[in-house]
């Protein structure tokens, strides 16, 4: 059975070193109790199987992380710009590392936008990244 | 013996030409359908009204489409333009402005 990629991806994201460093280990699908420091939100958009095989095999799965920054400050745009650069270069190699229950052959950046998130008074640095990553059991 | 010089602009025209921009609207209109099945139907539609195709381009004109389609600390991505590009088999090309 193909694994949880969002669960994968969450696992791998919290071992990177540069990461731990910035938002410890709050790499999660959902916004932490706290929000006063960094932390990264992942989300599963879309996961797609290839049409071109007959089994259920290969799949695509579109990722969007939210890196937040912490609480604002002068070099809250900074943090979050860090956080997400953080990741999507763990994310580029992503491809070279063992995973509990996927095989990851591939993991495609797509954009990476700076898109402070309005809805917290003040505004909250972001930066939100896209993967499709392609993985198989 | 012909030798073959590549035109510089093909792709730009070939784009232009009609055939092409009769599928591309066809596309257009296509994803524009994907991106309102993927779209919330929230309190009163507004969003999925919103969805149109305009040409060869599909545009939100709701004034929250961004916090639709990317999310907020509230509220998760439903992400209906980029879910309804793959539904549509397009592939999918972010180049933000």
């Amino acid at each position: 059975m193909n694994a949880d990629i969002l669960a994968v991806a969450c696992a791998y994201l919290r071992a990177d070193t540069t990461i731990a460093g910035i938002a410890g280990d709050r790499v999660a699908t959902r916004t932490p109790a706290t929000t006063d420091t960094p932390w990264i939100r992942a989300t599963l958009l879309d996961e797609r199987t290839d049409e071109r095989v007959r089994v259920l095999h290969l799949t695509r799965s579109l990722l969007q992380l939210d890196c937040y920054a912490g609480q604002p400050r002068d070099y809250s745009q900074s943090e979050a710009s860090l956080l997400a650069r953080a990741a999507r270069q763990a994310l580029s190699v992503m491809h070279q590392t063992a995973h509990e229950g996927a095989v990851v052959t591939r993991a495609v950046l797509g954009s990476m936008q700076h898109l402070p998130d309005e809805t917290l008074a003040p505004a909250r640095e972001r930066y939100i990244l896209t993967v499709e990553i392609h993985a198989h059991p | 013996m012909s030798r073959f010089v590549p035109n510089p602009a093909a792709h730009q025209l070939l784009e232009q030409a009609q055939p092409m921009q009769t599928h591309l609207e066809d596309t257009a209109r296509t994803v524009a359908g994907q991106v309102r099945r993927a779209g919330p139907l929230g309190e009163t539609g507004n969003y999925r009204r919103s969805i149109r195709a305009r040409g060869t381009r599909v545009v939100a004109e709701d004034f929250a489409w961004h916090l639709v389609e990317y999310g907020s600390v509230k509220n998760p991505p439903y992400a209906p333009l980029r879910r309804g590009v793959r539904a549509a088999g397009v592939r999918l090309v972010e180049r933000p402005r």
